[in-house]
């Protein structure tokens, strides 16, 4: 059973956020518009968070494109009076989108703010809505929920699917998140931190390794690696 | 600890649960109860689809990526960087990633129309292709026939692959010599560096991927270059994916994206890159760090010299080594000695180095674009870094099958003698277009009135305003056309609309540029044209048949693809359409004195010799002003008056205005693409608007507060923004994103409105006059002040 | 035969009729309950879109109310229930009017967790698929077990004043009478029934000091158990308990005063019960003001940055007009008017306990927002605001015209002071209560 992970090297990205891009479109996150963003009701689930400290000019800068942690000890899971929130046997934290009952109890429980919650029903000015994905786990959320990244594990099973199909052993590398396919610094990797050949547990063990607020004990299985 | 998997959707699913529990969370979507109407409105396609694969080229910015479009029953879903594109490598940029919401955007024009009242009333009336194109060939017939097809002019933005030669084929066959591209404004500067010095007229190519040291003046290239996805990929590779890790270093007075992830960031006086980059060839040459052996038998004037009738010369040498003392640069530039001495160590002595030029002089083109990008490339020769690994390298190009002849006629050979109306050529001796000036020359009628304008993704009202001038000369014409795709501002005062496809519905072909190697990247259509829409490229043959005579005989072909197809038919289709893509995926660098050698140094010269020595004295210069004066053919730097801190006007309006494409600006769609709005601002947390970033310092001065709503006012105009305090900006400078100030006639999202300006346009801001010889766009130094709303 | 109470004619009185005031009054609550009512329809239509809630505030006034009304609702237990333990027999004639206080605001505190649902009617989710794990699954058990038992705690000591009110008041309409008849359960005033009756409600009153503690210490940990800067602490439950039974003290005070003076029970609510109670409020509030210090100091001491931006944000920052003026109205002013107005003087009682209840209100929020509005991720989200919209406005309005609505209407129907427990000689054996004067004797 594949324990799924993702590394981002610092090092390597430009803070262009066409992970941003690429997941909202994969996953069809909604267009909030000026006036929910305004309220800070934007919904992306990889947001490129900004870190800009220092007087010029002398500043320290760390841009933290920051998707679902996945942790492996999910403050988020422990707290839902429904368990609509879950994680599944390959360490996977999913919402269960009818069965939240919307208390987002968890989006506060959330050290890392990845959790998104619908105010509203989501909106599209109508030709928008062609090129929304049709795969059935990404249909747009109903008002009330909470929603986040979900490593696009529609993906794994379209990447199973492909495998079975085609009469071959399932591989971890057939399946790559949206994001990490579009990374224009190459700097996002993404598979089984449960094999020790894999690349991102080599990279998850390398020196430069290390994992947002790792002090909370919530155990993320999205590491970073130190710049420079 | 874990929950119980009874109660929870087991994660081993097999599809068909899948389906299920998808279903289920779509029926949730379909809404709970009739109460929740908004939500049927989120019930799309329910199951999947048969799904295609379509390879083409993005057009959103020079770059030119290989697509990968998923188009599931006839509607394009996702988009990918092609794997097999050697540029983008299977990645693309989140412009390229929101290319669907350009594509399905409701802002688009969706059928061709005449303005009926007053010319930006708005009042308009759709009509029939064929009424539209009658109208358009009717009218350019009309002058022709009055013998004044000359009184033509097209205006032009980025034109990709086959689309330049066609727009120019139509203009000189139809008999205007006015096709004047956007080049003023960007690019220009560093192609005429590269011609004047080097003498080939092309962009440079920096090899970062073998480079140990890149040093950008301005050149924002991981934000927003024209090479786009090609640098970030170096970078990375430059960094992670060698064993030696190499060094970018960004100059510039704003901490772009660029300079938050460069090694150094250095600020410097807004405009001043030039007197850096001679300070730093002072300290070169000084501590006799250069290439001597490179510089000796491979440049001109760098020594003292004395020309054919004996006249002794200045060489770059002792101009430097006299006037770009450290002392004296830095007080120009503000980067203190030390810094520069180091900087200019490091790059001397990390070879290969490679000092990059923007292509887009920006805001801050201070009336000194061309002598800072001749400084700039100067260093280049002095560390020998011309055509090697590392180094600048010379974009090549891919033998295409010739265009078919054809003849001028009478008409036609008159208009091509005539003078251009942006006065290329004549008022500005070096340049091949200048944009800017066309206003002006309208306004004048010099040296004749313009009967009629076509606007080929170009949009002057929005990128020089010039207090309403610009507007006046549209006003001016009698009959406008526009190609825009969305009502833009200059669109809004057209006659008559011939609404483009986007590229993801048309066929086309962009070179491969930005590897230096030949290569094409082909342009098909993931879907059929979404509304009543065409390829200019079509419209343009149209047009010639319509027309008739040699124009229709310079364009044999039916339809756009048919000449593109012929046009590269010396290469292997299928596989182009197979992989989106051909390239030679090698660059051979030239041996210093080879015969390819003459192909990269000189290959471009018209009246200086082509000996393949690289000028640091400009004889093409020489030869074209016959000037006296060693200076002006020598890179230079007077810094400009209203630069200086001391300039007049300098106490009503404190600071300069920076202006630097952001990447979530997208250049060739000026519609509103929604997630690039959401993902806007990233320093500053803003999105759906403009901003302005004042350094701490003016914000103690003017006791402004993070957040609040200020006016930025120039001599010429003034635009409201919030305020930024940002640590990352020249504390006598302020900065405004560009791209912003469109209007947007959908509601997007909940509670916003209808019908609003999206942020404000910096370019109202600045007074756009043009550089003396070279044409070039000055857009500054723009001096503002800030006060709150 | 019935206890011997000289004063339950008095005490009978306001049952014995329902005035056009009384009319005029329950229709102007219950218009402000149905906008609240109409409010979250609306909001259930729309979306919670319609509130001022956002990220990362995605918790407002409704929660707020959940803590404010659960914190109420302690007064009645602690009056009847500890007290009770405690043998404070002055108690008496209070117990009915406090613990009514319970009873009603308990469904205004469950109430506002369900209208703060971004799915009210998948509630039964609950049940279903619950998570013994979420603070959430505690606060529904804890509660829906406390609103049970008081229910069942009111009634039992409810049923032989009821059978008083079957037996005296003949002259009432006959649905009324029909009500007492089966509410009274056929008491018949034994010895043996009155034996029995105190037997269990002492039973009860630990089982139900026990519940007050629970509940107010899980209602804490819908905070303390996420590890957000200023929730994240051991002694939140305390806290809270401990405000939570000043609020309810004081609001108890409140009802007292306006009972007394509109249904003229003067002596049978006698000042002395106000000073009494203005013992333990002191208490209490110097307590409350020992655990506030106690929490920001360990706080404020570590000086964590997290932590300290939320400390500031109270102290001097966006937050700091709420938070000092409710230090004052908790805190300030109460103490002072106690000690130096407060004695033998129940208009400045209650003034001062509506500053506390006002103040508590107030502390909620204090101690929800300001963590929401500067999460972790401060530094790289920027700051959060909020604030209240129209519909929370006039949610939490009802919320508090339904409450008084109840009260009022059950003070017409039912004694409000029980007639047997402030009886002077119960059936049976002649147990007799301390004289009013001694209870007030200081
Ligand atoms: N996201 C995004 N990407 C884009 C574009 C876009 O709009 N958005 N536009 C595309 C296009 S069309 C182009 S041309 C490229 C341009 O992209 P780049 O070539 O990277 O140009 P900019 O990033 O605009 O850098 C402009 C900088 O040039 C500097 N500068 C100003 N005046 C002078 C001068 O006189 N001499 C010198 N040496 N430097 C000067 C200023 O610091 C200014 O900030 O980007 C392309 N890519
Ligand atoms: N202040 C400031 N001004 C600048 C610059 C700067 O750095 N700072 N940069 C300059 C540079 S380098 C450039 S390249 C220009 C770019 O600025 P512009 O060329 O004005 O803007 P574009 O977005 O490139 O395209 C212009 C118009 O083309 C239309 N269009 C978009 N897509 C298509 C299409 O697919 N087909 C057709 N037919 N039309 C289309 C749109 O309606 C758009 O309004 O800006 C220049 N102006
Ligand atoms: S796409 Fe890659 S490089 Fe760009 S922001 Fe995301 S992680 Fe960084
Ligand atoms: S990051 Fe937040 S949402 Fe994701 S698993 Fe961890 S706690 Fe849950
Ligand atoms: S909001 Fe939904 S997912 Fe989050 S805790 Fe509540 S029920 Fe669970
Ligand atoms: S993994 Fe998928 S869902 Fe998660 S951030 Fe990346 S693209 Fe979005
Ligand atoms: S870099 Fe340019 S060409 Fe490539 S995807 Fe982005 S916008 Fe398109
Ligand atoms: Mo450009």
């Amino acid at each position: 059973m594949p324990r799924w992970g993702m590394v981002i090297d610092l090092d390597k990205c430009f803070a262009c956020q066409s992970c941003t891009a690429a997941c909202r479109m994969e996953n069809n996150t909604p267009v909030a518009g000026k006036n929910q963003a305004d309220m800070g009701r934007a919904i992306l689930w990889n947001e490129v968070l900004p870190f800009i400290e220092g007087e010029y000019p002398n500043i320290h800068t760390t841009m933290l494109p920051r998707p679902c942690m996945h942790c492996d000890n999910p403050p988020c899971v422990k707290v839902c009076p429904v368990q609509a929130t879950y994680k599944n046997e390959e360490g996977i934290v999913l919402v269960n989108y009818d069965r939240c009952i919307g208390c987002r109890m968890c989006t506060v429980a959330c050290p890392y703010a990845v959790r998104y919650f619908n105010w509203y029903p989501p909106e599209w000015p109508e030709e928008l809505k062609a090129h929304l994905n049709p795969e059935p786990e990404v249909q747009p959320r109903p008002k009330g929920v909470v929603e986040k990244c979900t490593f696009c594990f529609q993906r794994l099973r379209k990447a199973r699917e492909e495998a079975d199909a085609e009469g071959r052993p399932f591989n971890a590398t057939d399946y790559t998140p949206a994001c990490v396919q579009t990374c224009t610094g190459h700097a996002r990797y993404f598979g089984d931190l449960d094999d020790p050949n894999s690349l991102v547990s080599k990279l998850a063990h390398s020196p430069r390794a290390f994992r947002m607020f790792e002090e909370l004990g919530t155990q993320p299985k999205v590491y970073y690696l130190k710049q420079g | 600890m874990e929950n119980f998997p009874s109660q929870t959707p087991p994660s081993e699913l097999s599809r068909r649960d899948f389906i299920k529990f998808g279903a289920a969370a779509a029926i949730a979507g379909v809404g709970l109860n009739a109460l929740q109407p908004a939500q049927q409105a989120t019930s799309v396609q329910a199951a999947v689809g048969e799904e295609t694969i379509v390879k083409t080229t993005c057009a959103l910015c020079p770059s030119g990526c290989g697509l990968d479009v998923r188009v599931v029953n006839g509607k394009a879903v996702k988009v990918e960087g092609n794997p097999l594109h050697p540029l983008n490598q299977g990645v693309c940029c989140l412009r390229g990633q929101t290319s669907l919401e350009v594509l399905y955007s409701p802002e688009r024009i969706q059928r061709p129309r005449v303005q009926m009242g007053e010319r930006g009333s708005g009042d308009w009336k759709e009509i029939s292709w064929d009424e539209a194109l009658e109208l358009a060939a009717g009218k350019l017939g009309e002058l022709r026939a009055a013998g004044k097809p000359h009184s033509v002019a097209l205006m032009h933005g980025e034109l990709r692959g086959q689309m330049r030669q066609t727009v120019q084929r139509f203009m000189r066959a139809y008999g205007s010599p006015n096709v004047i591209s956007r080049e003023s404004l960007g690019e220009g500067a560093a192609r005429m560096a590269l011609w004047l010095s080097q003498g080939v007229n092309a962009l440079p190519v920096y090899d970062i991927n073998n480079a140990n040291y890149v040093l950008t003046f301005g050149g924002n290239l991981l934000e927003s270059s024209r090479n786009l996805i090609g640098y970030l990929g170096a970078t990375a590779f430059m960094r992670r994916g060698r064993p030696q890790r190499g060094k970018l270093v960004a100059v510039h007075p704003r901490l772009s994206l660029t300079g938050i992830k460069a090694d150094e960031w250095v600020p410097i006086r807004p405009g001043t890159y030039g007197a850096l980059a001679l300070g730093m060839a002072n300290v070169i040459i000084n501590s006799k760090l250069y290439d001597e052996a490179f510089v000796r038998d491979f440049t001109f004037g760098f020594e003292d010299f004395e020309d054919a009738e004996g006249t002794l010369h200045k060489g770059f040498k002792s101009l430097v080594l006299e006037t770009y003392t450290l002392e004296r640069v830095s007080a120009i530039t503000g980067v203190s000695t030390d810094k520069i001495a180091r900087i200019a160590g490091e790059f001397a002595t990390n070879r290969p180095a490679v000092a990059m030029l923007p292509t887009e002089a920006g805001e801050l083109s201070s009336g000194n674009a061309l002598y800072t990008a001749l400084a700039v490339h100067a260093l280049n020769a002095l560390v020998g870094s011309i055509d090697v690994k590392g180094g600048v390298l010379l974009q090549r190009f891919p033998k295409l099958a010739d265009w078919p002849d054809y003849t001028l006629d009478a008409t036609a050979r008159l208009g091509e003698s005539r003078e251009r109306i942006d006065g290329a050529g004549s008022q500005f001796p070096l340049a091949l277009s200048a944009y800017q000036n066309v206003p002006e020359r309208i306004l004048e009628g010099k040296p004749y009135p313009i009967e009629a304008l076509f606007l080929l993704n170009a949009n002057p009202l929005y990128d020089l305003p010039n207090g309403g001038r610009t507007l006046e000369a549209l006003q001016k014409v009698p009959f406008v056309v526009s190609f825009a795709s969305t009502l833009d501002e200059s669109a809004a005062y057209a006659d008559l609309i011939l609404p483009a496809s986007t590229f993801l519905e048309v066929w086309g072909d962009d070179y491969l540029e930005g590897t230096g190697y030949a290569g094409i990247s082909l342009r098909q259509p993931a879907v059929a044209p979404l509304h009543d829409t065409r390829n200019p490229g079509d419209v343009l043959l149209d047009l010639a048949h319509r027309i008739g005579g040699n124009l229709a005989k310079a364009f044999p072909w039916e339809t756009y693809q048919d000449l593109i197809m012929q046009r590269l038919s010396t290469l292997d289709w299928e596989k182009l359409q197979a992989n989106g893509n051909w390239s030679e995926l090698v660059y051979f660098n030239a041996q210093p004195g080879s015969p390819a050698w003459s192909e990269v140094v000189g290959r471009d010269r018209l009246n200086a010799p082509k000996d393949g020595r690289f000028d640091f004295f400009s004889r093409e210069l020489f030869a074209l002003l016959a000037s006296d004066s060693d200076l002006a053919c020598l890179p230079h730097f007077e810094i400009p008056p209203a630069l200086a801190d001391t300039a007049e006007g300098a106490l009503d309006y404190p600071f300069l205005l920076v202006v630097q494409p952001l990447i979530t600006q997208s250049q060739q769609w000026q519609g509103i693409v929604p997630t690039l709005q959401e993902s806007y601002g990233l320093q500053g947390h803003v999105k759906w608007d403009s901003w302005v970033e004042i350094s701490q310092k003016a914000a103690e001065a003017l006791h402004l507060e993070d957040g609040q709503r200020v006016w930025v006012e120039s001599p010429l105009d003034r635009v409201q923004a919030t305020v930024r305090v940002y640590a990352g900006i020249w504390p006598n400078a302020v900065f405004l994103p560009p791209g912003q100030g469109h209007h947007t006639f959908v509601r997007w999202g909940r509670k916003s409105e209808q019908n609003m300006v999206v942020g404000a346009n910096p370019n109202v801001l600045s007074l756009f006059t043009s550089e003396p010889l070279s044409g070039l766009a000055v857009a500054g130094p723009t001096r503002v002040r800030i006060y709150p709303v | 035969m019935e206890p011997k109470n000289q004063n339950v004619q008095q005490i009978l009185a306001p049952v014995r009729r329902v005035s056009a005031g009384d009319y005029l009054l329950w229709g102007v609550l219950l218009a402000l309950l149905l906008t609240g009512l109409g409010a979250w329809t609306w909001q259930f239509i729309e979306g919670l879109g319609i509130t001022g809630m956002n990220r990362p505030v995605y918790w407002g006034v409704y929660i707020t109310n959940f803590v404010f009304f659960i914190g109420l609702a302690h007064s009645g237990t602690f009056i009847s229930a500890i007290l009770r333990i405690a043998g404070q027999s002055w108690r008496a004639p209070l117990t009915r009017a406090a613990e009514a206080i319970t009873l009603f605001s308990l469904p205004f505190g469950a109430g506002s967790i369900i209208i703060d649902m971004g799915h009210p009617e998948r509630i039964l989710n609950v049940i279903f698929y619950g998570r013994y794990q979420s603070p959430i699954l505690w606060d529904v058990t804890a509660v829906s077990l406390y609103m049970l038992s008081s229910i069942i705690f009111f009634y039992f000591s409810l049923i032989p004043d009821i059978a008083i009110c079957r037996d005296r008041l003949t002259d009432a309409p006959r649905w009324q009478r029909r009500m007492y008849q089966i509410l009274a359960l056929g008491w018949k005033h034994h010895p043996e029934q009155y034996r029995r009756l105190e037997k269990v409600l002492d039973g009860m009153a630990v089982f139900m000091t026990m519940l007050v503690v629970t509940v107010h210490t899980v209602v804490s940990w819908l905070f303390g158990m996420t590890v957000q800067p200023g929730w994240h602490t051991a002694l939140i439950g305390p806290f809270f308990l401990l405000g939570a039974i000043l609020s309810g003290t004081a609001a108890v005070v409140i009802t007292l005063a306006i009972l007394r003076k509109v249904y003229h029970l003067e002596n049978v609510l006698h000042v002395g019960l106000f000073n009494s109670l203005r013992k333990l409020l002191i208490t209490f509030v110097l307590g409350w003001l020992y655990m506030m210090i106690a929490e920001h100091l360990t706080i404020g001491y570590s000086s964590m940055t997290e932590e300290m931006v939320v400390l500031n944000d109270k102290f001097s920052g966006t937050f700091s007009l709420i938070f000092w003026s409710m230090a004052t109205f908790v805190f300030g002013l109460p103490l002072l008017i106690f000690l130096f107005k407060g004695k033998n003087n129940i208009g400045w009682m209650v003034f001062a306990c509506v500053l506390i209840n006002i103040g508590m209100w107030l502390e909620r929020y204090i101690v929800i927002i300001p963590t929401e509005v500067s999460p972790r991720m401060l530094h790289v989200m920027g700051q959060g605001h909020y604030l209240p919209q129209l519909p929370e406005i006039l949610i939490t309005i009802a919320c508090f015209a339904g409450l008084i609505l109840l009260y009022a209407v059950f003070t017409r129907f039912f004694p409000i002071v029980p007639i047997w427990e402030t009886a002077q000689e119960l059936p049976g054996h002649a147990h007799s209560q301390p004289a009013p004067a001694a209870a007030a004797s200081d």
